[in-house]
């Protein structure tokens, strides 16, 4: 039986919706004659996060006011239906939803650039597809909040923001300082102003010079030189410097920072301040001889870290799979360039983090899946049904997981059958019958 | 020996909904139902008890409501236990906690049970009525807020915790029969079986009305604690949208959530 | 530690017999755990009306009229109680204003009824001090949903959460990637947050999953980029934004 008619015949409203995006203009019909039965199914799926597409470029057309403004608010919403519904009858509150969307067309939006309503203009002046004319056209009557939100679009020009800069207040000119369409002039009045906002901000422009975050670094505000470091190239700081900075805000910069000089990287594994330990840790620009010594810290989350970080080296590794704290182990028993004797090992335990791990790792062998995926624990089990690399025979004892979250999410899982996916579109939980309806349309049939 | 639990289906307003032509309630167009959360743990404490005591408890979830309520008690079914109990009559719709309890207590009395699990409330009118006014109606013994139970089948009295503010738990001992109102997070709810639900599909439930239990429905509405005015929507919505740039909406988080935790 | 242990029975016998003696128009309680045991039973026995957790009362013209909030607190609910001589009343706690002056109540002195209590109080245990995290038991959490990205991400929410002084917690598909430990989970096969007073959700959209675990939280404080995500219907402080900038903001008031 085609699903279309499963979903007709059983009436099952979860198959249709499903199904309506891969059926022809035609046989859609009768699937919206079942789904859009009742007003309050249709409001339901307008605001339906699994809502596809199709559905609701159908229901854009809607004549319930209730529902076309759900649709609006979708953030799954094509912008061919945004479009539809901004040229009915639309109301402020539709419009204003259609002007925040980011699906919108930039056309779209152009037109109500000469709208009144508040709400509308902000969130024109907010959306990143609003074109930049139109944003030059908000300018000029835009009230104090609406330029802090301008001054954050990321399509305002240079011009758009020296204006802003000097007719707004130190918050707008903070936005003005971080955006990278900012211009020299602008961020040279940025790096002299007297306000630690508007350098920070400075700092953590993309677009920033090399010079002028060298000079953050004399900052006398620590989280301006912090925001320095974080953004600097390799070669144009003094690591050594830093690294004895009295903020262990600079120093936890310091130590995320990814060309850290060995010398460095040393010192800051001393560091008191454990959270400055832990960046460093994670850091895979940290040299192998410092995560060594980081492996041994009394810190459990500072050995997490090395076992998470992709420089460290695989002898490393066995020795963070015997650490005393799960958490450390389960970081190891994560990673997909552990050994398999190791995985076979770490399989074995019985700290959840530590064996979902194992069940989450791509090169986890079959017969420890097996094993895993029986577990008393949901959780557990969802790892092996969350490991895209677990064959068929590792999922079977999940087929009727008591909890319908696992069911819903297995039904996503490539190695099912057909067969399968379709024994789950009689399952009792709508979400499961949805996401194996949804699974099976998107799957290219055997012939 | 019996342990009944009384199970209920809430209402969960939709977004943007219109109120009833008569502004005391929602629009039913605007309301889903759904199983009372409380119920799941209340359901699981019976569960725990007559699993251990091994073939010698039987568990009855009983609700009050309209045809569609059988759901939550199937819901319940597909867990454990061999039948359900569904009183309903039109003249229950917008019943108090009081006229919920006077029902209740019929259906104790037709049942006799050792115990009475009922959820510490539920979500949707939030009163924490029904379960205290049951008890008070048929002179039983009670506790409320119950975060343990430790009770075997014979036993004269069941030992009980029950956290009170501040996270301090009271160890008491209550005479039975008696009704108890459980807290959330006194047990891990289990989730049925598929074969569970199939199997809970077949289970009897038995239907009731206000007639089978000897009440009338001018009975149940003198009786009613309160009557409802109206409902509307507050002025103040529920969240404040902190407004402005980054910098300034951090700064306002910064200083609400010192507010919070009282440092200021 | 209380001093006397609450015994529904003797509380209940001896507000009805004065209730009787006196015939007071109003039993206010406050809404709380050992009310919540008895001031239903009072109300039942006694035949008052009866309306619990209340937020607002007032008089329309003769009639007391009780304010509640109901379906989430996304609506309030007026009462009366007509042909009740006597109203109990169980008042949310923090809501009314403690007036600056003092009253001068006549104080007289009420034998209580002679009554055998049918609970019997046993001990108090102090919580459990566990050396694991146990986030069921945090008055103060932050928790990093979805939005967070990737693995690195999530250090630096650890950071923040560390410097507030707040617990760290997550959204199911974190911890299901191994991101943050199984422990850290709020909602349905994690964690129901039942002490939390503050509740800061970063980057978690509320799926019906996650709230479960924390819609009774009652300041919650959302933060996700996309405005009609559901957790801000059940937040108190909402904030429509990037959680990686707000958290960088937030972290400079908190260092």
């Amino acid at each position: 039986m085609s699903l279309l008619t499963r979903a007709l015949q059983s009436g099952d409203e979860y198959l249709a919706a499903a199904v309506h995006p891969a059926v022809l203009p035609t046989q859609r019909q009768s699937l919206e004659k079942l789904l859009f039965a009742t007003s309050r199914g249709k409001r339901q799926l307008a605001a339906a996060p699994y809502a596809p597409a199709s559905l609701l470029e159908a229901l854009a057309s809607d004549d319930d006011p209730k529902v076309r403004i759900r649709v609006a608010r979708n953030p799954s919403t094509p912008a061919r239906a945004l479009g539809r519904l901004a040229g009915g009858d639309a109301s402020t509150a539709l419009l204003s939803a259609i002007a925040a969307h980011k699906n919108a067309e930039p056309a779209i939006l152009a037109v109500m650039q000469g709208m009144e309503s508040p709400d509308i203009r902000a969130a024109l002046c907010g959306n990143p597809k609003t074109p930049l004319k139109t944003l030059r056209a908000l300018l000029p009557a835009a009230t104090l909040a609406e330029r802090k939100i301008l001054a954050g679009n990321p399509n305002a020009d240079a011009a758009m923001l020296r204006d802003l800069w000097d007719s707004g207040d130190i918050y707008v000119r903070a936005e003005v300082a971080a955006h990278p369409a900012a211009g020299p002039g602008l961020m040279d009045e940025a790096k002299r102003s007297l306000d630690p906002l508007v350098r920070r901000m400075l700092a953590a422009n993309p677009a920033v010079t090399q010079d002028t975050l060298v000079a953050l670094l004399s900052d006398p505000e620590a989280a301006v030189r912090a925001a320095a470091v974080r953004h600097l190239a390799p070669d144009d700081h003094a690591p050594e410097r830093l690294a004895s900075d009295p903020s262990s805000t600079v120093r936890r910069a310091e130590a995320r920072h990814f060309t850290l000089p060995a010398s460095a990287a040393a010192r800051l594994a001393g560091d008191r301040d454990h959270w400055v330990r832990r960046w460093l840790a994670r850091n895979p620009g940290t040299p192998d001889f410092v995560l060594r010594r980081l492996a041994s810290d009394p810190e459990s989350e500072v050995r997490r870290g090395v076992g998470r970080n992709r420089s460290c080296a695989v002898d490393l590794l066995r020795e963070l799979a015997q650490d005393p704290v799960p958490w450390v182990r389960a970081g190891v028993a994560l990673r997909e360039d552990a050994p398999v004797d190791i995985l076979h090992r770490l399989g074995e335990q019985s700290d959840i983090d530590v064996i979902s791990a194992v069940g989450r790792n791509a090169r986890t062998p079959p017969s420890i899946l097996e094993r895993i995926v029986r577990h008393e624990n949901a959780d557990v089990r969802r790892a092996v049904i969350l490991n895209k690399r677990a064959p068929r025979s590792a999922l079977e004892a999940v087929l009727e997981d008591p909890y319908p979250l696992n069911r819903a999410l297995l039904a996503r899982h490539p190695s099912l059958s057909f067969a399968d996916l379709e024994t789950m579109l009689r399952d009792p939980e709508p979400q499961v019958r949805f996401t194996a309806a949804d699974a099976l349309v998107k799957r290219p049939r055997p012939n | 020996m019996k342990i009944l639990v009384p199970v209920k289906q809430i209402s969960v307003v939709d977004e943007d909904f219109e109120l009833r032509a008569d502004g005391k309630d929602v629009d039913p167009d605007y309301l889903d139902t759904e199983a009372n959360e409380w119920d799941d743990y209340s359901y699981e404490a019976a569960l725990e008890i007559m699993e251990a005591a091994d073939g010698d408890v039987e568990v009855v979830p009983v609700t009050v409501g309209p045809d569609d309520a059988e759901d939550v008690l199937r819901r319940c079914l597909a867990k454990g236990g061999d039948r359900g109990i569904r009183v309903w009559d039109d003249d229950l719709v917008d019943a108090t906690p009081a006229a919920i309890a006077k029902v209740l207590a019929k259906v104790v009395a037709k049942e006799q049970p050792d115990l009475v699990f009922t959820g510490t409330l539920s979500s949707d009118r939030s009163f924490a009525q029904t379960g205290v006014s049951l008890a008070a109606e048929l002179g039983w013994p009670h506790v409320a807020v119950v975060t343990g139970i430790d009770w075997k089948p014979g036993d004269p009295k069941a030992t009980l915790k029950r956290e009170l503010e501040g996270g301090l738990i009271e160890e008491v001992s209550v005479e039975c029969p008696a009704v108890l109102t459980i807290q959330l997070g006194i047990n891990t709810p289990r989730y049925a079986s598929l074969r569970g639900v199939k199997q809970a599909k077949e289970k009897p439930v038995q239907e009731w009305s206000l007639a089978d239990l000897g009440l009338t429905g001018a009975e149940l509405a003198a009786g009613a604690s309160f009557r409802v005015r109206r409902m509307y929507k507050p002025e103040t919505g529920r969240a404040e949208l902190i407004e402005g740039t980054t910098a300034e909406q951090a700064a306002r988080l910064a200083a609400i959530i010192n507010e919070l935790r009282g440092a200021a | 530690m209380p001093v006397a242990s609450f015994q529904s029975d003797v509380y209940e016998a001896a507000v009805l017999a004065l209730a009787e003696a006196r015939k007071p128009a109003v039993i206010l309680f406050p809404h709380s755990v050992d009310t919540w045991g008895y001031a239903p039973a009072v109300a039942m026995r006694g035949g008052f009306g009866c309306a619990t957790d209340v937020i607002d009362v007032k008089y329309d013209g003769g009639d007391l009229v009780a304010v509640r909030a109901v379906y989430a607190e996304k609506l309030h609910m007026e009462v009366d109680f007509p042909e009740r001589e006597t109203v109990v009343l169980t008042v949310r706690t923090n809501v009314f204003k403690p007036t600056e002056a003092d009253g001068s109540p006549a104080v007289s002195e009420f034998a209580a009824p002679q009554t055998q209590a049918r609970t019997e109080h046993i001990t108090y245990i102090e919580p459990e001090q566990t050396g694991d995290v146990d986030i069921s038991q945090a008055e103060y959490m932050l928790s990093v949903g979805r939005g967070v990205g990737e693995e690195e991400n999530v250090e630096q929410f650890k950071e923040l959460a560390d410097s507030l002084g707040f617990t760290l917690g997550c959204s199911r598909p974190i911890a299901d990637n191994g991101w943050l430990p199984k422990s850290r989970q709020v909602g349905q096969s994690g964690k129901t947050v039942v002490k939390c007073k503050v509740y800061v959700a970063m980057g978690i959209s509320g799926s019906v999953q996650h709230m479960a675990g924390m819609k009774h939280v009652p300041s919650i404080i959302a933060i996700n980029k996309d405005a009609e995500a559901s957790i801000f219907t059940i937040a108190k402080y909402g904030v429509v934004g990037d959680m990686f900038e707000i958290a960088e903001e937030l972290r400079g008031h908190f260092s």
